[in-house]
């Protein structure tokens, strides 16, 4: 059976973006638009990063300004955090976490498992992310209520 | 190529421009990541492809330094075999001066720092057994 990229492999990451935000993380958020790495490019300061083996193989990252880093783990753990410190980057990993968690299930439910290895948290002002240019990259952009973007970034693989 | 150390200080990894990340999960789950300095990974690309890149060649320099992580936790892998079995994923490319690679607080992470030809590299690993 023929796999459709967009809606059997970027639509489930997608949903659970959604999910994780509209559950964990009480700031409103919209998807933007989806694009190939060659197409758009963007540049954050920290991503939470996450390995994915099995029949999907690839990495998801979920990319922040620091700023929005900040609000997005005040709100996941409903207090305010003013600076950004190791509390930000434990939250980040966490949030990649549930993300890539939801997939997982979402994964599941269409017999597309994985397993997701550990969270790690890039923090770097302005890094950029790519992969290896035989892997496709797809950037989805995500916009809060207030304007801020972040991205998650999937380099994804169907191993047969 | 010499190893010059151990290190679990994130600071560290303050010098280095590009870094190759993969995760791995099985019997153990976790991440590894290799970093250099911009000038470094010119020549361990082109060390690795027996020819010289061009230093403006963003892709093939990408592609050396992930299939470096992919080499060294390949390698790590088949040492494993017979004790635990990892299933490893694909890389992604960091880019970006002084970025550091953290890990959850509680998820044990060390450096290894080698120096070879006097430039210092790293090589990060952050693990969890799983039992």
């Amino acid at each position: 059976m023929a796999i459709s990229v967009s809606k059997d492999l970027i639509a489930p990451f997608v949903d659970a973006v959604s999910n994780v935000f509209n559950t964990m993380i009480d700031i409103q958020i919209e998807k933007q638009g989806a694009y190939l790495l060659e197409e758009h490019k963007v540049q954050y300061d920290v991503s939470g990063v996450m390995g994915i083996t099995g029949k999907l193989s690839g990495t998801i990252a979920v990319s922040f300004p620091k700023k929005l880093s900040c609000q997005v783990v005040s709100a996941l753990l409903g207090e305010k955090l003013e600076t950004f410190d190791e509390t930000v980057v434990d939250g980040i990993g966490e949030v990649v976490n549930m993300i890539s968690g939801d997939a997982k299930r979402l994964f599941e439910n269409n017999g597309m498992g994985f397993e997701i290895s550990l969270p790690a948290v890039v923090v770097g002002s302005n890094h950029k992310i790519s992969s290896k240019s035989n892997v496709p990259h797809v950037l989805i952009v995500f916009q809060t209520g207030d304007g801020d973007e972040f991205a998650v970034q999937l380099a994804l693989q169907v191993e047969y | 190529m010499t190893k010059v150390g151990n290190y679990l200080d994130k600071s560290v990894l303050k010098k280095f421009t590009i870094s190759a990340m993969l995760g791995f999960s099985g019997g153990i789950n976790g991440n590894s990541a290799v970093s250099f300095t911009k000038e470094h990974s010119i020549a361990v690309v082109s060390s690795l492809l027996q020819e010289m890149v061009d230093p403006n060649n963003e892709e093939v320099i990408n592609d050396g330094v992930g299939e470096m992580v992919n080499m060294i936790v390949g390698m790590a892998k088949t040492l494993m075999a017979g004790k635990t079995d990892i299933n490893i994923a694909l890389p992604i490319i960091i880019m970006g001066d002084g970025h550091a690679i953290c890990v959850r607080e509680g998820t044990p992470q060390v450096f290894l720092i080698y120096k070879a030809d006097e430039h210092l590299f790293s090589i990060q690993l952050a693990f969890k057994i799983e039992s």
